[in-house]
């Protein structure tokens, strides 16, 4: 009985052990649901909160060209005034009243400048008007009238340096964006945005009652909040685990940041269309991209339409699908009318608008300067990761001018059609590079890398290293004049046949251009006229190693071969470098490295580096007044003197041509005061071509510089220096010329035509009327 | 009538005469007959965008006596830019690049400056001088 009673109670005890161990376990199992739920919800929690408020986006660098600089004086049409405006993306209307826009009349321009933050200091936004006196600007005041010595406009995107996965995105803060831009965002996508905590249940319900009338998916059900995690936090994948979290995450958000804050990151991340291979994220990038204006300038019908590319912004494009896009934006009119945002008729105004969208090529954010940008990288790699230029969202400012780029493409263009078509050259055939830089300052402003505007390929300006020609040959001269004790510009040379063993046994015999020889000559003349032998001649009488030295001292940086034929020109060096060994000579012997970038600035806009100007003294001054003298006679008489047929007489520019065997490479380098400019012309076969350098490189040379603002270079006598009347050849003194020379090597009796030049009514005659 | 000969026979040949005893300056005047117009000529003042040089100028000195030397540097870049034949941009540079201890940079800055200073007495000794201060400070460095 006992037995069965203490059975009985053991079976009890057992169901209740058995209950209490379910019970338990149930517990248990709840319990380590609720840790684990905890858990993950706390790691979800902490990347939601980690991403969002550390750094969102890998931001591309973006590259902008130089300010344009305002003045009285400034050579500048009106027209271009108009069109660096217009590339700026300011709009052209009656009276300029807000920041962004401009109107013109006969004689001056009037416009509301939008101000930037410079190095050196903040350009305030404003309203100028620029005078214009034919092609100058004669005056810029102030709307009251006030005269204003100097501005600037604010520098124009030229392009980017983008991370393989080619997201761009210019970020904006939500007070700089216009309030109709987000009321439509609000209005159209998520109209209890203010009010749910995440995730809208009216939302779904109606999202789920639009779906289910319809038969099929009409209408999404998520917020603002859930759009952002979905393309912030979470791949496009549609599953219900995928939806959950969403949802969980949304929330997690809305617990730890304002509305504000997550409707600013919504309005720089969600993507709003394609340029090419380049994904438009974000509405700063987006109006530029639609509208080539900053998003703040926008109006009530643009924002609509950027508003409705939101849900889909290739099914909207509007250049593809102009009446879709032009449908969809009226409807977001409507739904911000019918939400209370905007008036009805404020809608039906935006709603009689044009779509106002800019031709897709002209896109300012674009590459359309890719032989420059190339130039901007490189410069750029010296300092900065790879990683960090795809990524920090830099912005580089540049010292590229559109204006002189675009005026170079143009002559390129004609030039080598006319070339071609005028040497029956196989059309196509011909190819091009040029670089242009400021004398002095040594900032490059244009870059050419091939005949096509625009060409994003091959950069023969950085990378095509032909043989220089003639062009090398004031180094050769600059290391005979550095000893003036033995060398002067009079100095006489036999240009004559001449032999020359080289190392390896071979004899090199150099010939003149014409194949014919000259006699004994003044080293002036043999620069000038660019005789082959001569020049061999002083070369080795100089020796390989002084004019090596020359070489590199003028910005040569590549090793050089002590090869005889180096002497003309047999090294090959791209465009750029050439540009750099004239820009050496052009600043009087002052080495200046070429620059392509001003600044950097983080994407903060903190000032980060600035490249500044740098100059080191390699020559002597009164050796480069010299040297810049027999330059100067290249244009006046020499290979180079068809440039004053178009160029103006007064105006003091020197220069070298060049020409490489069998005429395969055509170059021209020169100088005004203010432009330093490098032309080459070939094959890229390197097939040979009937160009000289004369009739090549030279007249595109003339081409650009006829439509430059040059000035005459500056070529004043250094102290150390003096003038003497020479005869220029053993003739006594029949043609005398006037020369300089270095103090103590100043010119015998024998040779100085002074006592017969600078006294005496036949000396008068002489030299005035050249008898 | 023979007198009125002779006034205008010993007239012509002063005329000559004058003329032919006018020193060639190298700083323009009368060109050399067959040394075409490859003459040095005189200091360049451009007097068209003379206002933004000098404004450019003051701001450049301003910031270089409040200490903002690479501000000011930066300034005086843009009147670099303007007109670079301008001696005074090279003084405000040196004086920046001396201050902030670069005095390679500062000589080498002055020594550019100093021929182009030529028609411009006062920024001519200034330069002068601070050659002779930063060459001194270089040796002691």
């Amino acid at each position: 009985m006992v037995q069965g009673i203490a059975k009985k109670g053991r079976s009890k005890s057992n169901i209740s052990n058995k209950d209490n161990s379910c019970l338990a376990w149930i517990w248990r199992m709840i319990i380590f649901t609720l840790v684990a739920t905890t858990i993950f919800l706390v790691i979800v929690d902490v990347f939601v909160y980690k991403k969002f408020a550390g750094k969102k986006w890998s931001l591309p660098s973006h590259v902008y060209s130089r300010p344009l600089e305002l003045y009285q004086g400034l050579s500048l049409s009106r027209q271009l005034l108009e069109w660096e405006l217009k590339e700026l993306g300011y709009k052209k209307v009656d009276a300029a009243k807000a920041p962004g826009q401009f109107s013109v009349s006969e004689q001056s321009v009037e416009f509301f400048s939008r101000g930037f933050e410079f190095w050196d200091e903040r350009e305030s936004s404003k309203l100028m008007i620029a005078i214009f006196s034919g092609d100058k600007v004669s005056g810029l005041k102030d709307s009251h009238g006030r005269v204003i010595a100097i501005t600037r406009l604010e520098p124009m995107m030229i392009g980017g340096i983008y991370p393989s996965r080619k997201e761009d995105r210019q970020l904006v803060k939500l007070d700089k964006v216009p309030p109709t831009l987000a009321a439509a965002l609000v209005a159209i996508e998520d109209q209890d945005f203010y009010r749910h905590q995440g995730v809208s249940f009216r939302g779904i319900t109606r999202a789920f009652l639009a779906n289910m009338t319809e038969g099929k998916i009409v209408q999404g059900g998520s917020t603002i909040t859930q759009q952002l995690v979905k393309n912030f936090y979470l791949n496009e994948r549609r599953t219900l685990s995928r939806k959950a979290l969403e949802a969980i995450m949304a929330v997690l958000l809305e617990i730890h940041f304002t509305k504000q804050e997550i409707l600013e990151t919504y309005i720089n991340e969600v993507y709003l269309g394609q340029s090419g291979d380049r994904a438009i994220h974000g509405f700063e990038m987006a109006s530029n991209h639609y509208f080539n204006q900053p998003v703040q300038e926008l109006q009530l019908h643009q924002t609509a339409l950027l508003a409705g590319l939101v849900k889909g912004a290739s099914f909207y494009n509007p250049w593809r699908h102009p009446n879709r896009a032009l449908n969809r934006r009226n409807l977001v009119l409507d739904v911000m009318n019918l939400a209370g945002v905007i008036s009805r008729v404020d809608a039906t105004t935006a709603k009689a608008k044009p779509l106002a969208i800019i031709s897709p090529i002209s896109g300012r954010s674009h590459s359309k300067y890719p032989s420059y940008l190339t130039l901007v990288k490189r410069q750029l790699r010296q300092t900065y990761k790879q990683s960090d230029l795809q990524t920090a969202g830099l912005r580089i400012f540049t010292n590229f001018d559109p204006q002189i780029q675009r005026k170079v493409e143009d002559k390129i263009a004609k030039r080598i059609e006319n070339l071609e078509s005028g040497y029956g050259i196989e059309i196509g055939k011909l190819q091009s590079a040029s670089v242009i830089a400021r004398v002095g300052s040594g900032e490059v402003v244009a870059v050419s890398g091939d005949r096509k505007p625009g060409f994003d390929g091959f950069n023969r300006a950085l990378d095509a290293r032909r043989p220089v020609g003639s062009t090398i040959k004031p180094a050769v001269y600059l290391a005979a004049l550095e000893n003036p004790e033995s060398y002067t510009l009079n100095s006489k040379i036999e240009d004559t046949s001449i032999s020359v063993s080289t190392e390896n046994g071979d004899i090199w015999q150099p010939r003149n251009f014409g194949r014919k020889s000259h006699g004994l000559i003044p080293l002036y003349k043999g620069l000038g006229h660019s005789y082959n032998q001569a020049t061999a001649r002083l070369g080795m009488n100089v020796g390989l190693p002084a004019v090596i030295d020359s070489i590199k001292r003028l910005g040569y940086s590549r090793p050089l071969p002590r090869l005889p034929s180096l002497l003309l020109g047999s090294i090959e060096m791209s465009p750029i470098e050439l540009a750099q060994i004239y820009h050496t000579i052009a600043a009087n012997g002052f080495y200046s490295p070429l620059r392509a970038i001003s600044s950097v600035f983080t994407a903060e806009n903190i000032p980060l580096k600035r490249y500044h100007f740098e100059a080191e003294q390699r020559f002597d001054n009164r050796v480069m007044h010299l040297i810049n003298y027999g330059l100067q006679v290249v244009l006046r008489e020499g290979t180079g003197k068809s440039a004053y047929q178009r160029l103006p007489e007064e105006l003091l520019l020197a220069g070298k041509t060049g020409t490489t065997n069998d005429q395969r490479d055509s170059w021209f380098a020169g100088f005004s005061g203010n432009y330093l400019s490098v032309v080459w012309m070939g094959r890229d076969d390197n097939g040979k071509t009937p160009l000289t350098g004369g009739s090549g490189a030279l007249r595109l040379w003339i081409d650009i510089m006829v439509e430059l603002e040059n000035r005459s270079l500056v070529f004043q006598k250094p102290d150390g220096v003096n003038y003497y009347w020479v005869s220029s050849n053993q003739n006594g003194c029949h043609k005398p010329r006037y020369l300089p020379f270095i103090a103590g090597s100043e010119p015998d009796k024998r040779e100085s035509c002074a006592s017969k030049n600078d006294t005496g009514v036949l000396g008068w005659f002489s030299r005035n009327l050249d008898w | 009538m023979k007198a009125e000969l002779q006034y205008a026979v010993i007239f012509t040949l002063s005329f000559f005469l004058v003329a032919a005893c006018t020193p060639v300056t190298p700083s323009g005047g009368r060109l050399p007959s067959s040394g075409q117009a490859v003459t040095p000529n005189s200091p360049i003042t451009d007097p068209v965008s003379k206002d933004a040089v000098i404004k450019l100028l003051e701001d450049a000195w301003r910031y270089n006596r409040e200490r903002q030397h690479d501000r000011s540097n930066a300034v005086a870049e843009r009147a670099m830019r303007i007109n670079h034949s301008e001696a005074e941009i090279y003084l405000v540079m040196a004086s920046n690049y001396f201050s902030l201890g670069q005095f390679f940079l500062a000589e080498q800055l002055a020594s550019k400056g100093l021929p182009l200073a030529s028609g411009n007495k006062p920024i001519k000794e200034s330069l002068n001088q601070f050659l002779v201060l930063v060459r001194a400070k270089i040796i002691q460095e």
